[in-house]
C-alpha cells in the first residue's frame, strides 16, 4: 500500500492535511472508517483500512520532525520527571525511610546497617527476605530505596541479584500504601526494560544504563552504547536496535544516540558499504549465472564478471564474509553506475533467480542497511526543509545530504 | 420474527443462557426457576446422567460421580471417568449446553437459530475450538465466539455513554481471572489488551480457605486426613463461608460428622475476614501481575483507565473489591449482577450481528490473544539449529488479519516440508503449545534454500486460524487440515460422540425439581443432627412415597413443602 493510497483509505483530503492532522487526528479519522467497514460485516475493507493506518502511524516520527517538535509520548513524559529530581519529595522519602525500620523487624535492621555502610549487596539479600517473610500487615520499605538498591546492583554487576530483588518487589506491589511516586514509577519501568534487555548486552552498557537511571542523566550511558555500537557490524547494529526498539522503549527513548546525532562518518561508512555490496552482489549474481547457469545478464560487466567468477564458485563453500569481502574489491573496480534504482532492482532479480544462498543473506544484510539509510535521508530532508523555511539556512548539513545512495 | 438468537455463557462454575427481548438482554431461567444453572454432570447408580443443580447437589454425596469445573480442562485429552462411563471435557460441556438448550427453547416455545457463545479472551485456538466442538455436539448453531469481557463491557453499555472513554474489565469467575483493557471512541470499541490466568478463579480462593481450615483442624483436632467425601463437604462448606463473609466481618463454619480418616467428627471453626483475606494474598498477587500485564501490552498507566469494571460472581469479595481501588486508584462498576453481565453481553452482540435496530450500530475490533507462527530452522555458521519459533500473527495484532511470511527450503533436494504451527511467546516451539502440522508435499528439487513456500495465516474475528501455503516456483497452493490434535474432532467422531450422548439416559426434564430437591435435601440431610435432621427425613420420605405412587397432586405438595424447609435450614444453619 502507498502513502497517497493509505490518505485515502483512511479520508485524509492530502498530504498537507496529513501534515496538520494530530495523532488523535488520525486516530479518529481510522476509527471513523472502522464504522463505515465493521470487522464483523466488512472483514477485507476492514484490513484495508487497519493497514492504511498502521502505514501512516509509522510515518508519525517523520510527521513529528516535519513540524519540528517532538512527539510528545507519554513514555518521554515520564522520562522528564525521572531526570529532574525535585528536592522536596527526595526529602519526604527519606522520613519515610527512617520510618520504616523502627518498626523493627531483624532484617529490617540488617538493611539499615547495610545502607548506613553503603554495602548494597546486604541490603538486597535482606530486602529478599523481607519480600519473602511479608505478610498482609506487615510494614514494607520504601519503594524508592529499593529500587535504588535494585539499580545499584546493576550497576555492581549484582545482575542475578538484582533481578530476583525486582522480581519480589514487583510481585509485592499490590500490598503497598498507595501507587508510586511518578520518579519511582519512571524508575520502575526503566529498570523493568533493563532486566528485559540485560542478556542482551555486555555488562558495561548494563552498568551505565543503571547508572543512569539511578542518576537520571543518560549522557554517559548515552557515550557507552555509542562506544559498544561502534564496535560492532552493520547487521549486529540493526539487531541491538531493534531489540532495544522493541523490549526497552523507554530506555531506547532515553539512551539511543538520536538519529539526527549518529555520526556523519557512520553515515557515509554505512553508504559506502551499502554501494559496495550492491556491487559485489550484482557481480557475485551474474557471475553465478554465467558459469553455473546460463548467459550473464546484458548489463553486467564482462570483466568484472570474470574476475568474480572464481569468488562466486568459492562463495560455495567459503564463509559469506570472505566472498563478499573479495567481490566487494572486484566489483568497485568495476563500473560507477549511474541510476541506482534500476541497478537495485536488477540485482534484486539476479538474486532471486540464482541459486546462490549466501547471496540471499547478503540480500537481507543489504536491504536491512539500506532502509536505515532511507530513513536517515528523510528525516534529513525534513529538517533541512524546516530550516530552510525558518529563514536559517544550514550549509553545512545540507552538504552532507546524501543525494543518491 | 420467529428466529431465536441467544447468548451462552459457559462458566466454569455456572452456565447462563440470555436474550435480547424488545432491546433489553434478559436472563432466562431454567426448568427450576434458577437464573444460574451450574455447570456441574451426574452420573446416578442406574446409570442416568443428570446436569445442573441436582448433580451439584450430589457433588457433597457422590464426589466420584460428579464432573465440577470442566472447563479448565477444555482442549485437553483429559477424560473423565463417572460412573463407569467416560467423558471428555467437551462432551461435559456439551450436556451443560444441552440442558440450556432444552430451557430456553420450552421458555420461548422455538428452537435456537443461532447462539454467541463466550469463552475467557486468555482461552487459546484449541480451547475455542473445544468450545465449538461442545456446542456442535449440543446441536446449537454457533455464530461466533465472543471474549467475556467484551461481553462485559457491552452489557454495561459503556458504548452508549455520550463520552470516550478506556475501561480496564476485571473478570474473576470460579475459574479463570482475566483483564482487558479497552477503549471506545467515535462509537468504536477497540480492545487493546488482554491478559489472564487460566488457573485462577473463586475456587481457588474457596480452596485457600479449606487449605486453611484443614490446618486449623489438625492444630485445634488433630485431624491429619479427611475422606472424599469429607473433604468435598469441606469445601462446600468453605464456599459458603466465602460467601457469607462477603457480607460479615466473622463466620462459623460447622461440620457435624465430618468424615475423617479415623472415623466421623463433629467439628466446628470460626473464621474471619481478616484471616481469609491474609490466606488467599498470594492469589490477590497473582491477580496484581495479571493486570500490570495487561497495562503493559496496552501501553497505558492505571491512571489513564476511566472505568474498571468488575464482573463474574468471585468480585463479590471485598479483597478483590479492595484489590482494584488500589490498583486504579478509582471505585469499579458493579452495579450489574457480576454473574449475568457477561451472558446479557452476549446477548446483546448477537442481536448486533443481527442488526437489530433496538440495539444501536456498535462495532467491535478484537486483538489476537497469542502469537501464531511455525516451526522453522536456520544456519548458524555450520551447524543447523531447529525447532525455532518464527511468528506471523503477533500477540495483540487486530484482528481479522492475514499475513504471509515466506520461507525457503533447509537440505539440499528437500520435496517435503513438515508445517508445525504453534502459539505461544517462547522463542522455542518446546515451549509453545502445538496446534496442528501440515506435510507440504511436491516441492520442485534444488539446492537448499533456493526453494520457497510462502505461509499465510488468516486469523478471523472468531479466533479460528486457516493456513494457506503456497509453493513459489510453481504456485501451487494447498489448506491447511489439522491432523492428530487433542480435542480436534472429525465429522465422523463428531457424530459419534452426539449418538453416544442421545444414547445416555436422562432424567425427564419435568422430573428435574423433585430430582433437585431430593439431591439438595439428601446433602443437607447429612450436615444435620437432632430433631431437624428428623423433621427432614419425614420430609425425604413422604416426597419418595409420592413419587413411588406416581400420585401428582401429593408429588409437587410434598416437594414445595420439602423445599421450604430445606431453605428454611440453610438460612438457619
Amino acid at each position: 500500500m502507498e502513502f497517497a493510497e493509505a490518505l485515502l483509505a483512511l479520508g485524509v483530503g492530502g498530504a498537507s492535511e496529513w501534515e496538520t492532522l494530530s495523532a488523535e487526528g488520525l486516530k479518529r479519522a481510522y476509527l471513523k472508517k472502522v464504522r463505515a467497514h465493521p470487522p464483523e460485516r466488512d472483514p477485507q475493507g476492514f484490513q484495508r483500512v487497519r493497514k492504511a493506518y498502521e502505514l501512516l502511524q509509522g510515518l508519525e516520527p517523520v510527521r513529528a520532525a516535519s513540524r519540528g517538535s517532538a512527539p510528545v509520548s507519554p513514555s518521554t513524559a515520564i522520562r522528564a520527571e525521572s531526570v529532574t529530581p525535585t528536592p522536596e519529595r527526595e526529602a519526604g522519602d527519606e522520613e519515610r525511610v527512617a520510618r520504616a525500620p523502627a518498626l523493627g523487624s531483624s532484617a529490617f535492621d540488617r538493611l539499615q546497617q547495610a545502607l548506613t555502610e553503603q554495602q548494597y549487596d546486604t541490603a538486597a539479600d535482606a530486602l529478599i527476605e523481607i519480600y519473602a517473610s511479608a505478610t498482609l500487615a506487615s510494614p514494607r520499605p520504601a519503594p524508592h530505596l529499593v529500587l535504588s538498591v535494585i539499580t545499584k546492583q546493576f550497576m555492581l554487576g549484582a545482575q542475578d541479584r538484582g533481578r530476583r530483588l525486582f522480581l519480589s518487589f514487583e510481585g509485592d506491589m499490590a500490598h503497598m500504601n498507595g501507587p508510586l511516586g511518578a520518579r519511582q514509577a519512571a524508575s520502575w519501568k526503566l529498570l523493568a526494560e533493563l532486566i528485559a534487555l540485560s542478556a542482551q548486552l555486555p555488562p558495561a552498557v548494563i552498568g551505565a544504563l543503571a547508572g543512569a537511571i539511578e542518576s537520571g542523566n543518560f549522557q554517559q550511558a548515552n557515550e557507552t552504547l555509542r562506544a559498544e555500537l561502534d564496535e560492532r557490524g552493520s547487521q549486529r547494529r540493526l539487531n541491538l536496535e531493534l531489540s532495544l526498539q522493541t523490549s526497552a522503549p523507554t530506555l531506547y527513548e532515553a539512551a539511543w544516540p538520536r538519529t539526527r546525532g549518529v555520526s556523519r562518518k557512520q553515515q557515509r561508512s554505512e553508504q559506502r558499504w551499502a554501494r559496495g555490496m550492491l556491487f559485489s552482489m550484482l557481480v557475485l549474481g551474474s557471475s553465478f549465472m554465467y558459469f553455473v547457469d546460463r548467459a550473464p545478464s546484458r548489463r553486467a560487466d564482462q570483466t568484472a564478471a570474470a574476475r568474480a567468477s572464481d569468488v562466486a564458485r568459492s562463495s560455495e563453500h567459503d564463509s559469506t564474509a570472505h566472498a563478499t569481502n573479495a567481490a566487494i574489491l572486484g566489483a568497485l573496480s568495476a563500473e560507477q553506475a549511474k541510476d541506482l534504482d534500476s541497478v537495485t532492482s536488477k540485482v534484486e532479480k539476479v538474486v532471486r533467480f540464482s541459486r546462490c544462498h549466501q547471496l540471499r543473506a547478503v540480500w537481507a544484510d543489504y536491504t536491512g542497511v539500506v532502509r536505515r539509510l532511507k530513513g536517515y535521508e528523510s528525516v534529513m530532508r525534513e529538517y533541512e526543509a524546516h530550516r530552510v523555511d525558518a529563514g536559517t539556512t544550514c550549509p553545512q548539513l545540507a552538504s552532507e545530504l546524501p543525494v543518491s545512495l | 420474527m420467529n428466529e431465536l438468537h441467544v447468548g451462552i455463557d459457559l462458566g466454569t462454575t455456572y452456565s447462563l443462557v440470555s436474550v435480547v427481548v424488545d432491546g433489553e438482554p434478559r436472563v432466562i431461567k431454567n426448568g427450576l426457576g434458577e437464573l444460574l444453572t451450574p455447570s456441574a454432570v451426574h452420573v446416578t447408580e442406574d446409570g442416568t446422567v443428570l446436569v445442573g443443580s441436582a448433580a451439584r447437589a450430589k457433588a457433597t454425596t457422590a464426589p466420584k460421580r460428579t464432573a465440577l469445573s470442566f472447563k479448565r480442562d477444555m482442549g485437553t485429552d483429559r477424560r473423565f471417568e463417572l460412573g463407569g462411563k467416560s467423558f471428555t471435557p467437551e462432551e461435559l460441556s456439551a450436556l451443560v449446553l444441552q440442558a440450556l438448550k432444552q430451557d430456553v427453547e420450552a421458555e420461548l416455545g422455538r428452537p435456537i437459530s443461532e447462539a454467541v457463545v463466550t469463552v475467557p479472551a486468555y482461552f487459546g485456538e484449541l480451547q475455542r475450538r473445544a468450545t465449538r466442538t461442545a456446542c456442535e455436539l449440543a446441536g446449537i448453531p454457533v455464530e461466533r465466539i465472543i471474549n467475556e469481557p467484551t461481553a462485559a463491557a457491552l452489557a454495561y453499555g459503556l458504548h452508549e455513554k455520550q463520552r470516550e472513554l478506556c475501561a480496564a474489565v476485571l473478570d474473576l469467575g470460579g475459574g479463570t481471572f482475566d483483564v482487558t483493557i479497552l477503549e471506545i471512541m467515535e462509537g468504536v470499541v477497540e480492545i487493546q489488551a488482554s491478559a489472564g490466568d487460566l488457573r485462577l478463579g473463586g475456587d481457588d480462593f474457596a480452596s485457600s480457605m479449606a487449605l486453611r481450615c484443614q490446618s486449623l483442624l489438625e492444630r485445634d483436632y488433630g485431624i491429619a486426613a479427611l475422606t472424599d467425601t469429607g473433604q468435598a463437604r469441606l469445601g462446600e462448606a468453605c464456599e459458603l463461608a466465602k460467601r457469607r463473609l462477603s457480607f460479615e466481618e466473622q463466620t462459623r463454619i460447622a461440620l457435624p460428622a465430618l468424615p475423617t480418616a479415623s472415623g466421623p467428627r463433629d467439628i466446628e471453626l470460626s473464621i474471619s475476614r481478616a484471616e481469609f483475606d491474609e490466606a488467599c494474598s498470594p492469589l490477590l498477587a497473582r491477580m496484581t501481575r495479571v493486570v500490570e500485564r495487561a497495562l503493559r501490552d496496552a501501553g497505558r498507566e492505571p491512571r489513564q483507565i476511566d472505568e474498571v469494571l468488575l464482573v463474574g460472581g468471585a468480585t463479590r469479595m471485598p479483597c478483590v473489591v479492595r484489590l482494584s481501588s488500589q490498583l486504579f486508584s478509582r471505585l469499579p462498576l458493579r452495579v450489574l449482577p457480576p454473574d449475568e453481565a457477561v451472558a446479557m453481553g452476549a446477548a446483546i452482540q448477537v442481536a448486533l450481528k443481527k442488526g437489530d435496530s433496538a440495539v444501536g450500530d456498535l462495532v467491535v475490533t478484537d486483538i489476537a490473544p497469542f502469537t501464531l507462527g511455525v516451526a522453522s530452522g536456520s544456519h548458524r555458521g555450520s551447524a543447523l539449529v531447529q525447532g525455532l519459533f518464527s511468528p506471523i500473527i503477533e500477540r495483540g495484532t487486530v484482528l481479522p488479519v492475514s499475513r504471509v511470511e515466506r520461507f525457503a527450503t533447509l537440505a539440499e533436494d528437500q520435496t517435503r516440508l513438515l508445517l508445525e504451527v504453534y502459539q505461544g511467546e517462547h522463542s522455542l516451539c518446546a515451549q509453545n503449545q502445538k496446534l496442528g502440522q501440515y506435510e507440504l508435499t511436491g516441492i520442485p528439487a534444488g539446492p537448499a534454500g533456493t526453494q520457497e513456500v510462502d505461509v499465510r495465516f488468516t486469523y478471523d474475528m472468531n479466533g479460528v486460524l486457516d493456513v494457506d501455503t503456497t509453493i513459489c516456483s510453481t504456485g501451487e497452493s494447498a489448506v491447511f487440515t489439522i491432523e492428530s490434535v487433542p480435542g480436534r474432532l472429525s465429522r465422523k467422531e463428531i457424530d459419534e460422540a452426539r449418538a453416544r450422548l442421545k444414547r445416555l439416559k436422562f432424567h425427564a426434564r419435568d422430573a428435574l425439581p423433585n430430582v433437585t430437591a431430593l439431591a439438595r435435601a439428601d446433602a443437607l440431610y447429612v450436615e444435620l443432627t437432632g430433631a431437624d435432621r428428623a423433621v427432614l427425613g419425614v420430609c425425604i420420605s413422604e416426597l419418595r412415597l409420592a413419587l413411588e405412587q406416581q400420585a401428582s397432586s401429593r408429588i409437587n405438595a410434598s416437594r414445595e413443602r420439602l423445599l421450604r424447609l430445606v431453605s428454611e435450614l440453610d438460612r438457619r444453619g
